[in-house]
């Protein structure tokens, strides 16, 4: 154990060191006679602190005898660590060092002209492609590569034109490396030159992918004929870089393709699993056009990686019901298989599609799934607007774990089949009140229910009473106010929560002189409920109290009153300048967000772009771009300097450029 | 979901109990919580970080939000490869270590629904070497929806897909049709806790284990708090007990006192005796 205490001091002391040296690069004035020491840091053993010494040397103004000592660092050292360190210099300096590389890439040993050519493609200035595009010439096959490489960087006519010309080259290497910087720069390219390259094995791939991209109006035909052939992975690529929408036709020449070929289910669900983007793209293309439901299972798990979800749940929703089948029918169903995204994927589909003809695989799956499906299939019977949901809704609304969901779908029944519904519900009722029964009871029979939920609200259980009085909206005038009385007295925070919601929500002539009893209760929750309800009244009566609760410590309450006043008649400067100055970052971001078309608002923004909250910076700086003028892009600038978070400076920086253009 | 509001709700899910949803969950969290502002009627993801956050019901809604979040798919013997090394190299090992007290501590810590702490109980009755033992599974979670499913020992064919039917009939009960029943002598040693990972106070509760289940349960925490899990993980091992972690998961990054052991070509780790 000693030993292991020994060790971990000394990884930490290192670290120690290591810091002091980054510091000690960093402290270094950057000026030329600054230069030699600062090169020397170059060589130094830890990658942080040669960092530092590169980003500190680019920042020296870069005479001749500055680049002359990088770019000996670049071409006589065998210390890979110092050499690219000093590449990450010259790319840092940028233009300067574009005429001494350049004449490096002419003269340098077979290493350094490849060294240059890389550097030169980072600085990707313009006037480097002509001694890059001499470089294509070069001996060496590694320059001519680099040189290639470098030109997918820098593009431009004279760039473009010499990666046409190199396709034709012998090299399959330079051919490759020709379709990717054609493609990186989305180049147009002779098709003639591309052809005969997505036959050759090693430059399919990359030949697939930039056809593609060409929205050339044969391009679509040759992937086509391709998704046929030997070759049909690469130009499955191709059609994932296809960037235009597939019309019906486009769909229909792709079935087509695929008519002959024996093994096209097989060989597409495989594909959908594979790791490249592009490829699942068009593997996921391809199973849309072909229209095939037993492919949604493999669909489902295209999303891998998160990056296609919304793809992959738009091309599953095409397969309509007959997908949903597939990913329920079976034993187990596939849908119990898939995990992560696949499965989120597969449960929105389901949802979305489920119609009918799935309600007994619904059923099933309510029975066999693990929780987070059966809750799924809970609430996607209800969707299926079908009577023959409703009895595995009721055996689930006795489950304590999908009592919820199947009140939930119960109640999206209940807009098709509202009696029907009902009765289930009463049956379930009877038995024992749930609160979500009672409210989906309620919101199903409306004024029918009203003895049920007058009896409700006298109920043991404050969950019980707080639905009663959540569903008194829909129980009609008799006793109505009676119950919203008693619930503002009632001795649980819940029930009275609960009674100022439900002010919002029935007839002002009940609701608005019972207001005030709820604006001045004791608890945050009511207050803030009450608010909300003078709010949803028009009660404009009560702007002095809403006044009042907006200054309140607690976030939510003065949140509820800005909002009330707000949807009211607007809110004055007083309000709004106080609010600002609020303990919870959320009032904050609101007041401003509320000010936002005031002069005042404008400055009270400007203060806020200093707040220690990123997200109260970001509403300011949306503030800013909305209604600032110029004159306020010096304190954006500052705040842009300041800035250490990406997101809050992404946003500062779109305001920036807002305010620029104003 | 902006990716303002995604930040938002990652940092309170960070703060609140350590778990880091990373940005490629995205699509999945926002799935998730569609659920939620669907029951709470709330318009946006804006709405709900408000609600969460300053709603006094916001407590309780973050529960329901991890519930949603955290629902790990999960079957009786998942991984059978690592359970194959625990059934023929950990259990032997423990049966020799601890034949002196003839008692057995072993802990599911992330233990969702309940099939990892009854696998295991089966598989210490399957290898006939604890017979007359004091053995108990600590099996926690911080779900409380998923603790009562486990606790009612009530499954699906979902969560007995690789169960053969030697073992169902042996270790199960069916009570319907479609579900089997977990039978009551193999659940008697599980013992249910409501525990978040991060929580010391709660952790410390639990007495010392002799082997530690955390499958698939540390790639949800932020760094930060995984060591910490890590630490507590392993400060709850007896001296030469073991932690099995999920088939991709490893310590790597993660500083901790463990030593990795390679058992039955399974890597597992072990508080060094």
């Amino acid at each position: 154990m000693q030993r292991k205490g020994e060790n971990a001091l000394t990884i930490a002391e290192r670290d120690v060191e290591v810091e002091a040296r980054r510091r000690r690069v960093e402290a270094i004035e950057a000026v030329p006679e600054s230069a030699p020491e600062l090169v020397a840091a170059l060589y130094d053993e830890n990658v942080r602190v040669r960092q530092a010494a590169a980003e500190q040397l680019a920042r020296v103004e870069p005479t001749p005898e500055v680049l002359s000592a990088v770019l000996h660092v670049l071409s006589s050292t065998g210390d890979v660590g110092a050499r690219n360190a000093a590449a990450k210099t010259l790319g840092l300096i940028g233009s300067a060092a574009v005429a001494p590389l350049a004449q490096l890439l002419k003269t340098g040993s077979d290493d350094v002209r490849r060294f240059a050519a890389e550097v030169l493609g980072e600085i990707a200035y313009g006037d480097s492609a002509a001694v890059l595009i001499e470089a294509l010439s070069d001996v060496d096959l590694n320059v001519r590569v680099s040189a290639a490489e470098a030109l997918g960087r820098i593009g431009g006519i004279a760039a473009s034109r010499a990666l046409n010309e190199l396709l034709a080259a012998p090299e399959p290497i330079l051919q490759v490396c020709a379709l990717e910087s054609l493609a990186a720069l989305d180049a147009p390219v002779a098709l003639p030159r591309l052809v005969p390259l997505l036959n050759a094995v090693p430059s399919r791939r990359s030949a697939y992918r930039l056809l593609g991209q060409l929205r050339h109006p044969a391009a679509f035909g040759l992937i086509c004929r391709g998704l046929s052939s030997v070759g049909r992975d690469a130009a499955l690529l191709g059609l994932g870089a296809w960037r235009d929408g597939l019309g019906s036709e486009a769909e229909e020449a792709l079935k087509h393709s695929q008519g002959l070929v024996a093994d096209s289910v097989e060989w597409l669900k495989r594909s959908l699993l594979q790791d490249d983007r592009q490829v699942r793209l068009g593997a996921l293309r391809l199973t849309v056009a072909l229209n095939e439901p037993a492919l949604a299972p493999a669909l489902a798990q295209a999303s891998h990686g998160g990056d296609l979800g919304e793809v992959v749940l738009h091309a599953l929703m095409r397969l309509g019901p007959g997908g949903v089948s597939a990913l329920l029918k079976g034993t187990p169903a596939p849908i119990i298989e898939l995990e992560d995204e696949a499965r989120a994927v597969a449960c929105e589909a389901v949802l979305r599609s489920a119609d009918p003809s799935v309600v007994s695989l619904l059923e099933r799956l309510m029975r066999e799934g693990d929780r987070e499906l059966s809750d799924l299939a809970a609430r996607a019977l209800g969707r299926t607007l079908s009577l023959e949901a409703l009895a595995p809704l009721a055996e689930a609304l006795d489950i304590d774990e999908l009592s919820s969901a199947a009140a939930r779908g119960l109640r999206v029944l209940g807009a098709t089949f509202p009696s029907e519904v009902a009765a289930v519900l009463e049956v379930g009722l009877q038995k024992a009140v749930r609160p979500h029964a009672l409210r989906a009871y309620a919101t199903v029979w409306r004024d029918k229910a009203g003895k049920r939920i007058r009896e409700a609200a006298k109920h043991s259980d404050p969950r019980v009473r707080a639905a009663a009085v959540e569903s008194a909206e829909f129980m009609g005038s008799v006793g109505l106010s009676e119950l919203l009385s008693a619930a503002l007295v009632d001795e649980s925070a819940h029930v009275r929560r609960s009674a100022a919601r439900a002010l919002g929500k029935v007839p002002g002539a009940v609701a608005v002189p019972l207001l005030k009893r709820a604006l001045d209760d004791s608890e945050a929750a009511v207050q803030a409920a009450a608010a909300w309800s003078v709010a949803l009244q028009g009660a404009s009566e009560y702007r002095p109290e809403l006044e009042q609760v907006a200054a309140a410590p607690s976030g939510p309450v003065a949140l509820a009153a800005l909002q009330a006043l707000f949807s009211l008649d607007g809110l004055d400067d007083r309000t709004l300048a106080a609010a600002t100055s609020h303990s919870d970052p959320e009032v904050v971001k609101l007041a401003l967000a509320y000010g936002a078309d005031s002069v005042a608002g404008v400055k009270r923004a400007l203060s806020a772009l200093t707040h220690s909250r990123w997200d109260v910076r970001v509403a300011a700086a949306r503030v800013l771009a909305v209604s600032a003028e110029r004159e306020a892009l010096v304190a954006l600038h500052r705040a842009l300097e300041a800035e250490t978070d990406d997101l809050a400076r992404e946003v500062l920086m779109a305001a920036a450029t807002v305010l620029t253009k104003r | 979901m902006s990716a303002e509001d995604f930040r938002l709700l990652q940092e309170l899910f960070c703060r609140e109990c350590g778990l880091l949803f990373q940005p490629e969950l995205k699509f999945i969290v926002e799935r998730r919580l569609g659920v939620r502002l669907e029951v709470l009627g709330l318009k946006d993801f804006a709405a709900y970080h408000r609600f969460l956050q300053s709603d006094p019901s916001g407590h309780e809604e973050m529960e329901a939000a991890l519930d949603v979040l955290l629902t790990r798919e999960t079957y009786f013997f998942r991984e059978p490869l690592q359970l194959d090394t625990f059934a023929r190299q950990v259990l032997p090992a423990l049966h020799e270590a601890k034949g002196a007290s003839q008692q057995l501590r072993l802990w599911s810590a992330g233990c969702s629904t309940g099939e990892e702490p009854y696998t295991l109980v089966m598989m210490l009755k399957e290898s006939g070497l604890f017979g007359d033992w004091s053995v108990t599974v600590h099996a926690t979670d911080i779900s409380r929806r998923a603790l009562g499913i486990a606790r009612r020992a009530d499954y699906g064919p979902a969560a007995l897909r690789v169960t053969s039917a030697e073992r169902q009939a042996r270790h199960f009960e069916r009570v319907s049709p479609e579900r089997m029943k977990v039978r009551p002598e193999l659940t008697q040693p599980v013992i249910f806790g409501h525990v978040n990972l991060i929580d010391l106070g709660k952790v410390k509760q639990l007495p010392l284990m002799d082997c530690i289940f955390c499958r698939n349960v540390l790639i949800y925490f932020e760094p930060g708090y995984r060591r910490r899990v890590v630490q507590f993980l392993y400060e709850r091992l007896v001296p030469g007990g073991y932690l099995l972690l999920g088939h991709s998961e490893n310590l790597l990054n993660v500083k901790s006192d463990f030593r990795w052991v390679q058992l039955g070509g399974e890597l597992l780790y072990q508080r060094p005796p």
